[in-house]
């Protein structure tokens, strides 16, 4: 059996390695510096941790804690990755059936897709806590035994994490189809990720600026307890931590050694009892995900708004259909609304003195017009969000076909269609939403009324001229293969889309505040200038269009021919 | 006289690599054509030059007299495609599909609605329309795409391996459907590799190897001219497999 799991995970290394090798050398450059900084960063968290253990420090915290704490990091970090792992390796590989009815032992294999892709995430979590543990011995003071004990206890940990993922999943997949299931991981993934952003972010961008908030003793006191209390969890990985010390401290206790031993024995026969569990109990949800699961789906007949609206609304009306189904894309749609809504409260939230972007009115005191009034600070807004929230819709709206894209190219539909289609399907949303706005700008916001048919005016066309900017980059850069939502476009796609959406925005700004400025301080020719502002928008708006157009059908010949 | 497909001279190089030299046919009205040849052949690579998934490097195709790189919308309103993997839109219902389908494809919506029932009913879908096609298995997403391919009527279909992952009741209901749609007066245009389905439906087969054709004639000539031999001698002769009886027996006998 040792010589069948060998043989396998050689293989799935082999071939991780080549799908590796293609990768660029700046990328690797900048994975060789980032592991630095990390374990860097590592050990100098370990050694301040320790020095937290003195009753000199701005907090107390009790020495056994530490390495508890990071055995339960790597322990949990790795339950998600042992989960996903699991639902890739032995529910959506495709060797796997093969692999069954060769004459290999299944334990082997089982063993060998759940490691098989282990090395680079275990790397990771190890590389985060390793040089933490160690400094933390060293700035403690503890002996030889704590690191010889230490390294090997942490090494083990991931196994723990691997086979309780594991487990989970191939539960879950006994009542979710692996598919539906991968793609909730996906989703779930993308929303954790962005909850912990904001978890990090999210007090500084929200900051009041106000420098007397330090930390006060109270603060501090309720630090402490808490990350005392952490380390107090009922969990092995708690227990374990604390017996290192005691040992690492020459106090080799039965109890320490005993707890040790045990924690040791709990991970590693975990992860065997899983092996030989998996083996039995992932066949149900095999089987289950062979015949694709459609029991579970509600028979609903109707085509819905199919054949009964314009060709051009159909195809939108799909892609948001794509959109809404596909948990994946529903969380990146969440996440652009989330972001999108904090930065507008972020904008709307008075600042230290008490005034808002919103607060100054259309008017001075003199009686003339204010260049930066609410009006306009308004609408520059609603753009933003728009912006906020549309850019990857529109980014994406051609990647959203993968594999199918293949059904439009063959179908009597112009590239110049199908680009109409798509910002058709990303700006009427954003049109809605800035309507919806802008109307509710009138009672919020101290702004004339007259002005607000320009406001809505400028909206539409800068909306519809970066929507469709952004768009037809999609169309540049596309990416008809992704299985992560994140990878939807090109990589290559990030900078030209940044800088020609800045660019087309400026300019279009530029145009749009000189008219409000120049028609208000020559009121009696307001509407002839306003009529001339709105049309040099308009009208290079549309060449800026027109001139991507002809990008997107030179692109759209070459799509799937590569 | 216009012919349903006219291939001239299509050249298709990748890097140094020529995958299609020069290839050159036509399709009748009424015709069924077996497109043969060993993996590899430049079958798939021909089959997209002919629906304009791949521009050629050289040559010209004309789908029912429009040539599909001057007047690619009304060639591509005149033929269907079906690939060999059916990759459809999984989070859309079949019927959405079906119906999304005719749409792209300027099918009236009552004319739709009428050939979706008909063709769900045919091929046993009826109960599963309300599906998501990512809860398909591959035969049913195949059967899909094939509605899907047959709802405009078109002049021309073409299928790349269309019966893989059928069961034999759909795979022999699409062998009919295909037969009828040709004796209508359109143009079936398919590639396989199971023999006995191309003999059985085609009225001409073309046998294509490393890019090059090898023969284009209609199936009893091609028998005729060949001693009576079956298809499967015939194809092997020409694309160099008679080597394989030679390797079996020495395979055999090393045994």
């Amino acid at each position: 059996m040792l010589a069948d799991t060998i043989l396998l995970l050689k293989l799935y290394w082999t071939i991780d390695r080549r799908a590796d090798s293609g990768t660029r050398r700046s990328s690797k450059m900048i994975l060789v510096i980032g592991g630095i900084v990390l374990v860097l960063l590592s050990g100098a968290l370990g050694y301040f941790a320790s020095t937290l253990t003195e009753e000199s420090g701005l907090i107390q915290l009790r020495a056994e804690i530490l390495p508890g704490l990071l055995f339960t990091i790597v322990l949990f970090g790795v339950v998600f990755v042992g989960f996903n792992q699991a639902l890739q390796a032995l529910y959506l590989s495709d060797d796997l059936d093969r692999l069954l009815v060769a004459p290999v032992h299944s334990q082997a294999v089982m063993t060998a897709k759940l490691l098989s892709r282990m090395p680079s995430m275990v790397t990771f979590m190890l590389a985060a806590t390793i040089p933490a543990l160690l400094t933390f011995g060293i700035g403690v003071g503890l002996n030889p035994l704590y690191y010889v004990l230490g390294l090997t206890l942490i090494i083990v940990t991931p196994l723990f994490g691997i086979s309780l993922g594991a487990l989970i999943a191939i539960i879950m997949v006994r009542l979710l189809p692996a598919r539906q299931l991968n793609e909730w991981v996906g989703a779930a993934s993308i929303v954790i990720g962005v909850l912990l952003s904001l978890l990090i972010y999210l007090p500084t961008f929200l900051g009041s600026g106000d420098e007397s908030a330090v930390l006060d003793a109270q603060s501090l006191a309720s630090i402490e307890n808490f990350v005392n209390h952490l380390g107090d969890l009922p969990l092995p990985s708690t227990w374990v931590g604390s017996a290192l010390v005691e040992i690492g401290r020459g106090q080799i206790a039965a109890s320490a050694v005993g707890a040790v031993l045990t924690y040791l024995l709990i991970t590693v026969g975990f992860f065997l009892v899983t092996i030989l569990l998996a083996n039995r109990l992932f066949l149900t949800g095999w089987l289950r995900m062979q015949s694709g699961g459609a029991a579970t789906q509600e028979i609903e007949q109707r085509p819905g708004l199919f054949g009964r609206s314009s060709l051009d609304f159909i195809l939108a009306y799909k892609d948001w259909l794509l959109r809404i189904r596909d948990p994946r894309l529903l969380a990146t749609l969440f996440t652009a609304v989330v972001l999108a809504l904090i930065s507008v409260f972020a904008m709307l939230r008075p600042g230290g003195n008490g005034t808002s972007l919103l607060s100054p009115s259309d008017t001075m005191e003199d009686g003339s017009v204010d260049p930066i009034s609410a009006g306009i600070v308004f609408c520059g807004m609603l753009y933003f969000l728009g912006w906020m929230l549309f850019n990857r819709l529109a980014l994406t709206s051609l990647s959203i076909e993968r594999q199918a894209f293949y059904i439009l190219k063959v179908a009597p539909i112009s590239a110049g269609q199908l680009l109409r289609s798509k910002i058709f399907g990303i700006f009427l949303p954003y049109a809605a939403i800035s309507t919806i706005g802008l109307v509710a700008g009138l009672f919020l916001v101290n702004f004339r009324l007259l002005w607000a048919p320009y406001g809505w005016l400028v909206l539409m066309i800068m909306g519809y001229g970066l929507l469709a900017f952004l768009v037809s980059v999609g169309f540049l850069y596309p990416n008809l293969e992704w299985d992560d939502p994140r990878r939807m476009t090109n990589r290559k796609a990030s900078l030209p889309s940044l800088i020609g959406s800045v660019v087309y925005s400026l300019v279009a700004i530029i145009v749009a505040w000189f008219t409000y400025i120049v028609a208000n301080a020559q009121q009696a020719y307001a509407v002839p200038i306003v009529i001339a502002g709105l049309t040099l928008l308009a009208g290079g708006t549309w060449l800026f269009v027109h001139r991507r157009s002809r990008k997107v059908e030179d692109a759209w010949a070459r799509i799937g021919t590569e | 006289m216009t012919y349903m497909v006219e291939a001239k001279g299509l050249r298709k190089q990748f890097g140094d690599y020529t995958a299609v030299h020069s290839v050159t046919f036509n399709v009748n009205a009424g015709e069924v054509v077996g497109f043969l040849g060993p993996n590899g052949a430049g079958k798939t690579t021909t089959i997209k030059m002919l629906t304009g998934l791949l521009p050629p490097d050289e040559g010209q195709t004309l789908i029912a007299g429009l040539d599909i790189d001057r007047e690619p919308l009304k060639a591509k309103a005149q033929f269907a495609y079906v690939p060999d993997t059916p990759n459809l839109y999984g989070k859309l219902k079949a019927i959405e599909y079906l119906h999304f389908m005719a749409q792209l494809y300027r099918v009236p919506a009552d004319q739709a609605d009428e050939r979706i029932k008909q063709l769900l009913d045919l091929f046993e879908l009826s109960d599963k329309a309300g599906t998501y096609l990512d809860g398909f298995s591959h035969g049913m997403q195949q059967k899909a795409a094939i509605i899907g391919a047959m709802l405009h009527n078109p002049k021309v279909i073409f299928l790349d391996e269309p019966t893989v992952g059928l069961d034999p009741r759909s795979a022999r209901l699409v062998k009919d459907l295909l037969v009828q749609h040709a004796q209508n007066g359109n143009a079936v245009f398919f590639s396989s590799h199971i023999l006995e389905i191309v003999e059985n439906m085609c009225d001409r087969v073309i046998i294509i190897d490393k890019g090059r054709i090898l023969t284009d004639a209609p199936v009893a000539e091609l028998r005729q001219m060949k001693g009576d031999q079956s298809l499967e001698d015939i194809f092997l002769e020409l694309t160099g497999g008679k080597d394989v009886d030679d390797m079996v027996r020495e395979l055999a006998n090393a045994g």
